[in-house]
């Protein structure tokens, strides 16, 4: 009785995070799209909600689960991968308010990392596993897709020089679309995957299912619906640094930038070694802003992502610990509840704080430095009334 | 004899990703605006029927080009 209200929280909160792993990560499909006009900005969201929901139905194979060549597979119980799920999910909210690009699977294994630490020590944690599934694809992903896309860029660039201005931006949308289709459907197929292993992982401790048996029918519903739905919903706080912040995007830029990211990703799936699809998305903008002639890049802007990068783990990590630890003070059933309670009570606290500047499908492709005119001067009005 | 240990990283795989992300990407990106380019060769009024018609054929190849490889990354993605 116990483990099964254990468990079905632990099914809660594995949804809760696959959804804001939906919203937290339209942006790397359909950013450019979103920016270039190719499509507007709620038809592209829609898009690619719907090609996130295929995605989730086509390959049914669970994937090895996240934690897997990570932390010691014997040591795992259920608190762990709640207060894993947890630290995932507060780290996701928290990139999304200050509009960071961040990779939700080194989220979820920086808070499974916290959480095991916290339950069986450090010696629990396999570090070269960590060097070898998060520390170099965080390297090689953005550096791999910077390169060519500023390459494919510069070559689009030279190859189009001549073609008519309006044929080319109508092809350019078009190869968008394409594009942002297979961008979509790789994203579902990889990210509601692997909230599929965590339940299925789940399942599988509580004794509900047999081990080595098939992910049960609901459980891809589910967790196919709730990427979809937090695609739906749309991350424009996201969107917008991804389309507006770190260059000015064409359609040729846009173009180039997805056609790259498209390609490392479903390369890096194919041969084995998944890169993650927010560090690529974000390499492939970059290179395209490198690939022009003037190489207009906010270079300050890249720099604060790439430091988000580098502190994901560590700080979703203390956040899956203390969540382990909350629970284990608490008590163990009663320690879910009090956890997912104040997660959701900090969730609710930036939500709010979110409608204060709140983005949306109208204004999310206002100019990048009007907005930031307009953020100073209510700044320097709020300040003048304080004197 | 000892085994030699595994590496940490897999070169070998990110070697693969590498060689097939360049030559896949370049290649459907210049594929892509040689027939952006083509296709505005085929509707200038000022060139010849032959001209025009090679144009044409030449997007026709090259969409099919494009369709066949997205078909392929198709496949990649549902037989993984």
């Amino acid at each position: 009785m116990h483990n099964t209200f254990v468990l079905v929280f632990v099914v809660l909160i594995a949804v809760g995070f696959d959804f804001t792993n939906g919203f937290h990560d339209t942006a790397n499909a359909v950013a450019p799209t979103v920016a270039t006009g190719a499509l507007k900005p709620r038809t592209a969201v829609i898009l690619s909600s719907v090609l996130n929901l295929v995605g989730a139905f086509l390959s049914l194979k669970v994937a090895a689960t996240i934690a897997s060549g990570i932390v010691s597979q014997g040591d795992i119980i259920l608190p762990v991968v709640v207060g894993g799920l947890l630290g995932a999910i507060v780290w996701n909210v928290t990139t999304w308010y200050f509009a960071i690009p961040s990779s939700s699977s080194h989220a979820l294994i920086g808070g499974v990392i916290g959480a095991m630490i916290a339950h069986a020590g450090a010696s629990a944690v396999l570090w070269s596993g960590i060097v070898a599934k998060v520390l170099a694809p965080s390297i090689a992903a953005p550096l791999i897709a910077l390169v060519l896309a500023a390459v494919a860029t510069s070559l689009a660039r030279r190859l189009t020089k001549t073609t008519d201005v309006a044929t080319k931006s109508v092809g350019m949308r078009i190869g968008q679309i394409g594009s942002t289709s297979l961008l979509s459907i790789a994203h579902g197929t990889n990210d509601a995957q692997k909230t599929m292993g965590v339940v299925t992982l789940a399942l599988v401790a509580n004794g509900t299912i047999a081990q080595n048996s098939s992910t049960p029918s609901w459980v891809v519903l589910i967790c196919a619906l709730a990427i979809a739905l937090g695609t739906l919903i749309g991350g424009w706080r996201i969107i917008r640094t991804m389309g507006h912040g770190f260059t000015k995007l064409s359609p040729t830029q846009g173009f180039c930038a997805q056609m790259t990211s498209s390609v490392v990703i479903l390369s890096s799936s194919h041969f084995g070694m998944p890169l993650s699809t927010t560090y690529v998305a974000t390499g492939s903008i970059l290179g395209t802003g490198v690939g022009t002639r003037k190489r207009t890049v906010r270079w300050s802007l890249a720099g604060r992502v790439a430091t988000a990068w580098i502190i994901t783990l560590p700080a979703a990590g203390l956040c899956g610990a203390l969540a382990f630890y909350l629970q284990r003070a608490v008590g163990n059933s009663f320690g879910v509840v009090v956890v997912t309670a104040v997660v959701l009570a900090y969730c609710a606290v930036i939500y709010r704080a979110s409608r204060r500047d709140k983005i949306n499908a109208q204004n999310v492709n206002d100019q990048w430095g009007a907005h930031d005119e307009v953020l100073e001067k209510s700044a320097h009005v709020n300040e003048e009334v304080k004197v | 004899m000892n085994t030699p240990a595994s590496p940490l990283i897999d070169w070998h795989a990110l070697a693969q990703v590498l060689l097939t992300s360049v030559a896949t990407g370049l290649g459907l990106v210049v594929l892509f605006c040689v027939g952006i380019y083509s296709f505005s060769l085929s509707r200038r009024g000022d060139s010849t029927v032959t001209l025009r018609t090679f144009n044409r054929v030449a997007v026709v190849a090259i969409g099919l080009v494009i369709i066949a490889t997205a078909v392929w990354g198709f496949i990649v993605i549902v037989s993984k």
